[in-house]
């Protein structure tokens, strides 16, 4: 056999860019921002930050916990194909929940199950206090979670994210995809539907 | 008096805001903030906030190490997905099968799955070295942050003698093939791990030898199983032998122990471990390939799939559809079929790039 010339000095010719280590704690676009690039840890992170929310609005939506659980991996999958595609005119929760809804749609399309659609929805102004009131002025919480498991998806919706959620008027607007002078009719609109059904259920 | 409180500011209270001095001094607008705390005390009671389950992370991160869905060519020799091709005179035999769209954002992995399911690959450059932690980028631009411990096997390449090659070593060589693809003029004989998985290559009978078809191409792998005065012979894991001539300027490269510290930034590296939840790898084994990887490429080229084209009576075996312009990106999605869970095997074979 022969013998090899020692060649360890061999330097590397390759030019090459690499992504700075991002910092531990970044705010939710810079998260995005590290997403786009393809970093896991970062959807780790914001999946934490953010799973639990939209997990629990989604079970509030569509009432199953199962199926909410599979919209939420569609959902993160999503954001981490297009985390390049956020812009931040609105918050990162938001746009993640308006995510989920679309890809809650298209798991329920392949039900075959309908979501209430928008526009069959009649946005009912507020009208002030009136009769319906007497009933969640005597309600107590627990009545009110049983109720809201008789409206319709875009009452649940809307109570959903600004209550559950926490999310601004503008916010829910953005998640919604409708103005938010559409969201402020409809939240009035899903609590007189609350307090009808709550009357119904003769809690009132 | 002042306004009575907006549809923003009654759910701004009702979660729990402070109301404008208004509030204080409207029965009405007081009356509304209580409606409103039942509704919103409703809300929250329906859907309390969850602790977000594991499972839905895992599954979509198992995705994302899935993508991208590749559809599999079918053809006469797809059989032999995922041939060493390792250098750049190589190519000849495969190309990965990739999506054509340039306008769809494609998903690289960042770590690639195994049979094993404790165990990931994560494989690219060595960007940083720091204490016990390393970040690698792929071929796709992702960085990914690897965890070494003190069980942590870690080895880089180095050069040796060939006298170190005996009966039975496994080695892959590279060098300048002939026409028929059975001698190699070696240019460099690395010696591949024994664990590693060899390339199962398709016996197709005398009508087209995948090994002549390599070795024309200038590469061969398998064991070393004779020695000779210039060279020696290496049989490939279809049966095939190939002689191997060495010259004073033939390089052997082997695996040699090392440190974090003593691997080189800029290098392709391999590290198989566990996926953490918080989305670093904490290594079993880290494995940097130096010197192998000589085209100054981010990873071995390792083609996921042959071309399903035979050669046509008269043509060479060189004759047969030209080499890609570059290598694919990142490894096959099936190179680690076979290997369970042999933390090392799945290194020296991100390594070295066989395939079954
Ligand atoms: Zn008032």
């Amino acid at each position: 056999m022969n013998s090899s010339r020692p060649d360890g000095a061999r330097q590397a010719v390759v030019t090459f860019d690499s992504h700075p280590v991002e910092p531990r704690e970044q705010d939710d676009p810079q998260l995005l921002q590290a997403i786009a690039r393809g970093d896991r840890g970062a959807l780790v992170t914001l999946y934490q930050r953010h799973a639990g929310a939209v997990l629990a609005h989604l079970t509030l939506v569509t009432g199953d916990h199962g199926l909410s659980e599979e919209v939420l991996q569609d959902t993160m999958l999503a954001v981490w194909r297009g985390a390049g595609s956020y812009r931040s005119l609105s918050s990162v929760r938001s746009w993640i929940i308006a995510i989920a809804r679309r890809q809650a749609r298209d798991r329920l399309r392949r039900r075959r199950v309908t979501m209430v659609g928008q526009e069959s929805l009649a946005e009912r102004a507020a009208t002030g206090p009136g009769p319906e009131d007497i009933a969640l002025d005597r309600a107590k919480a627990g009545e009110v979670a049983e109720a809201i498991k008789a409206l319709g998806v875009p009452h649940r919706e809307v109570l959903g994210l600004v209550f559950g959620t926490g999310l601004t008027l503008a916010e829910t607007a953005t998640a919604l995809e409708i103005p938010v002078g559409t969201v402020k009719s409809r939240l009035a609109a899903a609590r007189a539907a609350l307090a009808r059904a709550m009357t119904e259920r003769g809690y009132a | 008096m002042m306004a009575h409180l907006t549809m923003e500011e009654l759910a701004a209270c009702a979660n729990g805001a402070p109301g404008r001095d208004h509030l204080a001094a409207c029965e009405a607008c007081q009356a509304e903030v209580r409606r409103w705390q039942v509704v919103a005390e409703g809300v929250r009671q329906a859907a309390p906030a969850y602790l977000p389950p594991p499972q839905p992370l895992r599954h979509a991160l198992a995705a994302i190490d899935g993508a991208p869905v590749r559809r599999r060519r079918v053809g006469l020799l797809s059989a032999a997905a995922a041939v060493v091709l390792a250098g750049t005179a190589a190519y000849a035999l495969g190309t990965a099968d990739r999506a054509v769209d340039p306008s769809r954002p494609v998903t690289v992995a960042a770590v690639y799955s195994t049979d094993c399911p404790d165990l990931k690959v994560a494989a690219g450059k060595l960007t940083s070295v720091s204490g016990s932690t390393m970040v690698l980028t792929t071929a796709g631009g992702m960085s990914i942050t690897v965890r070494a411990g003190v069980g942590t096997k870690i080895t880089h390449q180095v050069t040796g003698d060939l006298g170190e090659l005996a009966e039975g070593t496994h080695v892959m060589v590279r060098g300048e093939g002939t026409e028929a693809g059975d001698t190699i003029r070696a240019r460099q004989v690395a010696i591949t791990p024994d664990a590693m998985k060899l390339p199962g290559l398709p016996n197709l009978g005398d009508r087209f030898n995948v090994t002549r078809r390599m070795a024309a191409n200038g590469t061969v792998m398998g064991s070393v199983i004779r020695d000779g005065q210039d060279g020696f012979t290496v049989r490939a894991g279809d049966g095939t032998e190939v002689r191997v001539v060495t010259t004073t300027s033939t390089r052997l490269i082997k695996q040699e122990s090392t440190v974090l510290g003593g691997l080189q930034t800029g290098e392709y590296t391999v590290a198989v471990g566990a996926l953490e939840d918080d989305g670093t790898l904490s290594a079993r084994t880290v494995q940097q390939n130096a010197l192998t990887d000589e085209a100054g490429r981010h990873a071995p080229a390792l083609p996921s799939g042959l071309r399903d084209r035979l050669p046509e009576p008269g043509e060479g075996l060189r004759d047969l559809p030209p080499l890609p312009d570059a290598p694919p990106e990142g490894l096959s999605d099936d190179l680690f079929d076979g290997l369970g869970c042999d933390a090392d095997a799945i290194a020296g074979t991100a390594v070295y790039g066989a395939g079954a």
